[in-house]
């Protein structure tokens, strides 16, 4: 049984050095539902074709794979806090996935994740009842 | 803040979708009103128009406007057409591309937005003279989000360009700006937050695009309603007749 590869990772970085993260919570609008990976390269592929290889480096760009619902259709990106409107541009610019007319609609923004699935996916916490 | 997306296709001219479908999926992205400016073909395709616009628009939320886009092929084409629409519709679009028919539009106080100048040109299609004129006949220059989502590689980084200069330029001529979609089906209708990123990554500041969306078009709307009401006269509104 092959065992799983694990690389030795650098120590965490003190908050004030770490990139500052934004968190896009999107919802892909469509008649048929769409397959997660093909989401993925959508949105790669529109990043890189309005912002440039170079552009979408400083983007900082993850598309969250446990963050997506394929019920709904919504998602999370983790973006660069300077890019949050050119990303959001180019999430206008993706008009179909494979042979489907999509829109890929930018719910809002929020800088963690937590507070973005509260806000954007309708997630409670226990915290909410106390 | 309520946005206006003032150039949608229906299928009365060459969109793909009906008026229904279109505002459906425009009160789903977040419009406040969408504008059907299907193209010109002749009063009774207007009233035709309008007739459907007020049947639907007593079952959707969204404020339906009917506007005409206006393609004339030359300038004594464009003034016999606004001669004929601008007392039937508040909004009044003209197609740009034709430098003459962009000068002609500019220099006229009956066109409400000039869009996509820029369109098939190997330049932005707006010089200073044209800028001068529609600064002082209240002309806005319109973004059209259409031309940029069809484009593709070499054509669309050639729109952009010229889009993005025409926005510095309607910035220091201090031209009003609109973002229209252009949309031809509701799969090309985008979240107005979304074109403002778009007028923001070309170069206009924040404030503007968001007035590109959603001050502007509503003041324009405002402004012709009351004048196809006769009660306002040039710049003067009627209070009080008695």
């Amino acid at each position: 049984m092959a065992e799983e590869i694990k690389f030795a990772r650098p120590a965490m970085l003190p908050p004030t050095l770490r990139p500052r993260a934004r968190y896009l919570a999107y919802e892909v609008i469509s008649d048929t539902k769409v397959e997660f990976t093909e989401v993925i390269n959508t949105i790669w592929f529109n990043v890189i074709g309005l912002l440039g290889e170079l552009g979408a480096a400083e983007t900082h760009l993850r598309v969250i794979k446990d963050s997506w619902n394929p019920e709904k259709q919504i998602g999370l990106l983790r973006v660069s806090h300077t890019t949050v409107e050119p990303v959001r541009a180019a999430l206008a610019l993706a008009s179909r996935i494979g042979d489907t007319p999509v829109i890929i609609r930018v719910l809002g923004v929020s800088g963690t994740i937590k507070g973005a699935r509260k806000k954007f996916f309708g997630e409670v916490d226990l915290e909410s009842f106390a | 803040m309520r946005f206006y997306d003032l150039q949608v296709f229906s299928t009365m001219s060459t969109g793909e979708h009906n008026i229904a479908e279109l505002a459906s999926m425009a009160g789903r992205l977040g419009w406040s009103g969408i504008a059907i400016a299907d193209v010109y073909a002749g009063k009774e395709r207007l009233e035709q128009l309008k007739a459907n616009i007020a049947a639907v628009q007593q079952q959707v939320k969204v404020e339906l406007i009917p506007a005409v886009t206006l393609r004339p092929a030359d300038v004594p084409e464009l003034k016999k057409q606004l001669n004929e629409v601008r007392h039937l519709v508040p909004i009044v679009v003209v197609a740009g591309g034709d430098y003459s028919i962009n000068r002609a539009a500019c220099e006229d106080s009956r066109v409400d937005v000039l869009v996509h100048p820029e369109l098939n040109r190997p330049d932005s299609g707006l010089d200073d003279i044209c800028l001068t004129a529609a600064a002082s006949n209240g002309v806005a220059i319109g973004v059209s989000f259409n031309t940029v989502l069809r484009a593709f590689r070499k054509a669309r980084s050639r729109t952009l360009q010229y889009i993005a200069t025409n926005i510095r330029l309607a910035a220091a001529f201090r031209n009003q700006m609109v973002v229209v979609s252009g949309a031809q089906s509701r799969w090309e209708l985008r979240d107005p937050r979304q074109l403002i990123a778009l007028m923001v990554v070309l170069g206009a500041e924040l404030s503007h695009a968001f007035a590109a969306t959603a001050d502007i078009p509503a003041m324009i709307i405002e402004r012709n309603k009351k004048k196809l009401a006769g009660s306002l006269v040039g710049d003067v509104e009627v209070m009080d007749r008695g």
